[in-house]
């Protein structure tokens, strides 16, 4: 979600064609990034928009339109808690292992391959399930927007080891429920070395 | 597979399922921010005040901050013991010179304001402000005035010698000489009685004391108890006497002979 820092002093001066640009532009990733928070359509699109008010109203008293990407997805991430709050509930959609609504046309040979993909696919988002909420979107903005940890933190107004922390608990969570999940002795053997890198990088970090 | 390059394929294809671009969200953000646009400009007062209540996160911290502070100093200047500690704090500053003084009479509380000359001092009584025109050495180094709500003056004079920076009431510094103390409030005259010219006079001596504490803060000490079996740091002498409804009082370390002299001067 990289926005032009000309485009954001010029929102910050109240023009509304560029607050409307400005939406365009992070639209997409905003209610990828929300969805997968909090899994529910509806609610995503609900969330995106009060975000985006409280963004222009707010927009004005950022002072560094350089950090408008953290600190976007600060509102972003705090408004999508509130609102799972408010929902007080949190239905897991089943997973379609065939994908969304659009279907690409494929090449006979490759089906299978996608098959597998789609399957691996499944089992990683079923385990990424499991995880509480922070954990989940401390993934989510990590592998998905690409935040570094020190983005993160400042995201989760947290310190970055509670986020190394996190991410590292995230994982070592993910692997072993893809180890359970699986019968494919691969997750076993991946799980053991991704355990073992973790906890090495995790000593070193703490160091 | 790593699970790093497994999480961010699992991820990217959950998140196109929720379909992109639909109009209607950016619709409803427009007319949301125009409506808010336009109830902020027609916000009644009642409308403020319920918003007032109703702040979020960061503005409801300053706002609470804010009310906090306004209490605290209204607090630290309306009630009597907070407000002689502020204005102690006040005065180490140099901001402000006024001080407060309590008389005999339980009602009369007077502030006196410091001034630079006899003539302004003057302003703050209804009595006439007779100085000592004798003096064995020295200058006024303060001159204190002021009244009470029920018309009750103060006039506080104090003299030191060359030397020293000390007066006779305050007397926390060496070489005390002498204050003049002039009141239209019925004080108590007590002592030895002695006359010069027409007038009849009181003289007596004050013991002054200072404990451990005084010797931090300069003040005399308050416990009467604590006096018992403690020998006076020193002591000073007092001239009283009344004149025109004015009481005078002299208090300092001259002897009889030049506190006299002093009073007979003041004309």
């Amino acid at each position: 979600m990289e926005a032009d820092i000309d485009l954001i002093q010029r929102c910050q001066q109240g023009d509304k064609h560029a607050f409307e640009d400005l939406y365009k532009s992070c639209q997409a990733k905003a209610l990828r990034t929300v969805y997968l928070i909090t899994k529910q359509p509806a609610l995503s699109e609900e969330i995106v928009q009060e975000s985006f008010i409280q963004c222009y109203h707010e927009l004005r008293s950022l002072r560094k339109p350089e950090t408008f990407q953290t600190w976007f997805y600060r509102i972003l991430v705090r408004m999508s808690w509130r609102l799972m709050k408010r929902e007080r509930k949190l239905p897991s959609i089943p997973f379609d292992p065939f994908g969304g609504n659009k279907q690409e046309p494929v090449a006979h040979d490759d089906v299978d391959s996608i098959i597998e993909q789609k399957q691996m696919n499944q089992t990683v988002y079923q385990a990424l399930d499991q995880l509480n909420e922070h954990l989940r979107t401390t993934v989510i903005l990590h592998y998905f927007n690409d935040l570094s940890l020190k983005e993160i933190a400042e995201v989760l107004h947290c310190p970055e080891g509670t986020v190394k922390s996190r991410l590292h608990s995230a994982k070592k969570q993910l692997a072993a429920e893809l180890a359970k999940h699986s019968q494919i002795s691969f997750f076993n053997h991946e799980s053991k070395k991704i355990s073992i890198q973790n906890e090495k990088e995790f000593d070193v970090n703490a160091t | 597979m790593q699970l790093d390059e497994m999480l961010r394929n699992a991820l990217d294809r959950k998140a196109q399922e929720v379909t992109i671009g639909s109009p209607e969200i950016w619709q409803r953000i427009e007319s949301r921010i125009s409506e808010q646009q336009k109830e902020k400009t027609e916000v009644p007062f009642q409308a403020r005040i319920r918003n007032f209540f109703s702040l979020q996160g960061k503005r409801k911290k300053t706002v609470f901050a804010t009310i906090c502070s306004v209490l605290v100093v209204t607090l630290l200047f309306t009630m009597t013991p907070l407000q002689t500690f502020a204005i102690e704090k006040l005065q180490s500053f140099g901001t402000m010179m006024i001080i407060s003084k309590k008389g005999n009479g339980p009602t009369m509380e007077t502030h006196l304001a410091e001034f630079n000359s006899i003539a302004e001092a003057q302003s703050k009584v209804s009595f006439p402000i007779l100085i000592p025109s004798y003096l064995p050495e020295g200058q006024i180094q303060h001159i204190m005035a002021g009244s009470s709500e029920n018309g009750m003056g103060f006039v506080n004079i104090s003299y030191n010698n060359m030397q020293g920076e000390g007066t006779a009431t305050r007397t926390e510094g060496p070489n005390p000489r002498l204050t003049l103390m002039l009141t239209n409030n019925k004080e108590e005259i007590r002592g030895q009685s002695i006359t010069f010219g027409n007038q009849t006079a009181y003289w007596s001596e004050i013991n002054f004391y200072y404990g451990k504490k005084a010797e931090s803060t300069n003040k005399p000490v308050e416990n009467k108890d604590e006096l018992k079996n403690t020998p006076p740091s020193g002591t000073h002498h007092r001239l009283m006497w009344e004149k025109n409804g004015v009481t005078y009082t002299l208090i300092g370390d001259l002897n009889q002979d030049d506190m006299i002299k002093v009073a007979q001067s003041i004309q």
